[in-house]
C-alpha cells in the first residue's frame, strides 16, 4: 500500500494544525469572518420562490459516494429542507450512488422533524434512480420535467450530465444554486445557472449557512492552508529562476 | 447514546485509515501491521457497499410497483422498469453461469443493441446542450462576458486550418493557434490548479469536521 512520504506527513500536519487551531480559538469565543457567498444567500430565495409558485423543489447530491464533497451537499440538503418544512415545500432528492440513499434519507426525516413537519417527509421523494451517468441524468431531466420543479440545487460532483439537467432546469425556467468541486463542469453550471459556488466554496458552504463559531473557525485554517501552499509555490517559482537552485527543492519536497 | 456510537464509529473508522496511510511501511525494522488490514477492511466496505445497491433496487421496485398499485400517471413506465430489471438479471444469470449461444446472444441483445445504444444517445444530446448553453454564454452583457466570447473565438479558431490562415502573416506568438495553446495550456492550467489546491485543502478540513464528529450541518440525533 502507499504511505506518506515526510513532506505529505509534514504538510498534512501542518494544515491539520491550522484548522484545529483555529476552530478551537473560535470555540474560546473569536468570531471570525467570512465573505458574502451570493449562491447560499439566494436558498432562501429559491425556496420562497418555489413555495410562491406551490412546485416542488430538486435537490441533487451528484456523483460522489460517501466522501467530504457529499458530506458538504448533505449539509445544506439538511438546511433546505429545513427550510422547505418551514413551507410545507416537498424536496426531491435523486440519488446516484446507492450507499448515499439511506443516508439522505435519514437526514430528510431528520430535517423534517426539525422544521417541525415530520409529515412531510415522504419516501417517494427520496429517489434512487441508477448508478450509470447517462441513465441518471436522463432520469433526472425527466423528473424536473414531469414535476415541473421550481428551484433545482446542484450540489456535489458532476460528469457530463450536469449540462444535461441544469439547461433542462433552465429551460424549465427554475431558480437553480450549483455547487461543484468538477472543474470541467463549472463552465456548464456557469452558464445554465443563476449563482455557482466553485469548488471550495462548496466546502464553506455549512459552515456559512450554520453561523457556528466551530465551522468558521476551519474555514480560517483552510485559508492558513492555502498560504503554506502559495509560499511553496512561490519559493518554486523563486528557485526555479536560478539555474540548478530548483532541484534540491524538488528532491526535499519528494522525501 | 445512538449519537455517541457514530460518533465512536466514526473516529475510529478514520483513526485506523489516518495512521495506516501517515506511518511509515517500516517503523525500526518492524512492518505496518496495520497495513495487513488495508484489504479485508476495503473488502468490509465492498460488502457494504453491496447491501447497499441491494437497498437501491429495493427503493426503485417500492416506488415503481406504488406506481402501478395506484395507477399514477405513467404507471406503464414503470411496468416497463420490472420487465427490463427482471430480463437484464436473468439475461446476466445465464450469460454467466450457462454460457449457451442463446444466453450469450440474449445479454448482447440487452446490454450492447439496447442499453449501450441508449447511453450513447443521452451522451450525443450533450452537443445540442452545449449549443443552446454556449449561445447564452456568448452573449456579451457584462465584462466577463465579453472576456469569455473572446476567449472561446481563439480557442475555437486556434483549433481549425483557419486561424492559421487568418493570422499567419502575423509573427509566430501572435498567430491564434500559439494563442490558443498559451490560454488552455498557461492561464485555464494555472486557473485549473488553483481550484484543485482550494478543493484539496477544502476537503482536508471537511475530513477532519467529519472524522471529529464536528460537522453540525447534517448532524443526526
Amino acid at each position: 500500500m502507499e504511505h506518506a512520504t515526510w513532506t505529505v506527513r509534514i504538510l498534512i500536519s501542518a494544515i491539520s494544525f491550522a484548522v484545529l487551531y483555529k476552530i478551537f480559538a473560535a470555540k474560546a469565543g473569536r468570531k471570525p469572518f467570512i465573505r458574502r457567498l451570493p449562491g447560499l444567500e439566494a436558498i432562501d430565495e429559491a425556496v420562497g420562490r418555489a413555495t410562491e409558485l406551490g412546485r416542488p423543489i430538486l435537490f441533487s447530491l451528484g456523483l460522489g459516494g460517501l466522501e467530504p464533497v457529499t458530506f458538504a451537499s448533505l449539509a445544506v440538503l439538511t438546511h433546505v429542507v429545513r427550510l422547505s418544512a418551514k413551507y410545507g415545500m416537498p424536496v426531491i432528492v435523486p440519488i446516484f450512488r446507492p450507499e448515499v440513499y439511506p443516508v439522505a434519507q435519514e437526514i430528510c426525516r431528520e430535517a423534517y422533524q426539525a422544521g417541525g413537519r415530520p409529515d412531510l417527509f415522504s419516501l417517494d421523494n427520496i429517489r434512487f434512480f441508477s448508478d450509470q451517468q447517462s441513465a441518471w441524468g436522463s432520469a433526472v431531466a425527466g423528473t424536473m420535467e414531469r414535476e415541473k420543479t421550481a428551484a433545482n440545487f446542484f450540489f456535489g460532483s458532476y460528469g457530463f450530465e450536469s449540462l444535461i439537467i441544469s439547461e433542462t432546469g433552465r429551460n424549465l425556467g427554475a431558480i437553480q444554486i450549483a455547487a461543484t468541486d468538477s472543474y470541467y463542469q463549472l463552465p456548464f453550471f456557469l452558464v445554465t445557472c443563476d449563482y455557482t459556488l466553485i469548488g471550495e466554496e462548496l466546502y464553506a458552504a455549512s459552515a456559512y449557512i450554520s453561523e457556528d463559531p466551530v465551522l468558521r473557525g476551519s474555514l480560517v485554517g483552510q485559508d492558513i492552508g492555502k498560504i503554506i501552499v502559495l509560499i511553496l509555490i512561490a519559493v518554486g517559482v523563486i528557485l526555479s529562476c536560478i539555474p540548478g537552485a530548483v532541484n534540491w527543492f524538488v528532491k526535499l519536497l519528494g522525501m | 447514546m445512538r449519537q455517541r456510537t457514530i460518533k465512536s464509529i466514526t473516529f475510529i473508522a478514520g483513526l485506523y485509515y489516518f495512521l495506516e496511510f501517515v506511518l511509515p511501511s517500516e517503523i525500526a525494522g518492524h512492518k505496518n501491521y496495520l497495513s495487513d488490514w488495508i484489504v479485508p477492511v476495503g473488502q468490509f466496505f465492498i460488502i457494504l457497499w453491496a447491501f447497499a445497491k441491494g437497498l437501491g433496487a429495493l427503493n426503485l421496485s417500492i416506488t415503481h410497483s406504488r406506481n402501478i398499485r395506484r395507477r399514477k400517471p405513467g404507471w406503464a413506465y414503470s411496468l416497463v422498469f420490472f420487465i427490463a430489471m427482471i430480463a437484464m438479471m436473468v439475461a446476466c444469470y445465464l450469460n454467466t453461469y450457462h454460457p449457451t449461444p442463446a444466453a450469450k446472444s440474449f445479454y448482447n441483445l440487452l446490454f450492447i443493441r439496447m442499453y449501450m445504444p441508449l447511453g450513447a444517445t443521452i451522451f450525443s444530446l450533450l452537443a445540442l446542450y452545449m449549443a443552446s448553453a454556449a449561445y447564452r454564454a456568448m452573449k456579451v452583457r457584462t465584462l466577463e462576458g465579453a472576456v469569455m466570447m473572446v476567449a472561446a473565438i481563439i480557442i475555437m479558431l486556434g483549433q481549425v486550418p483557419v486561424g492559421l490562415w487568418l493570422t499567419a502573416s502575423l509573427p509566430t506568438q501572435l498567430q491564434l493557434p500559439r494563442v490558443a495553446s498559451w490560454l488552455l495550456w498557461i492561464a485555464n492550467t494555472a486557473a485549473y490548479r488553483a481550484v484543485m489546491f482550494g478543493i484539496a485543502i477544502g476537503a482536508i478540513a471537511m475530513a477532519l469536521r467529519v472524522w471529529l464528529s464536528l460537522e453540525r450541518g447534517m448532524e443526526l440525533k
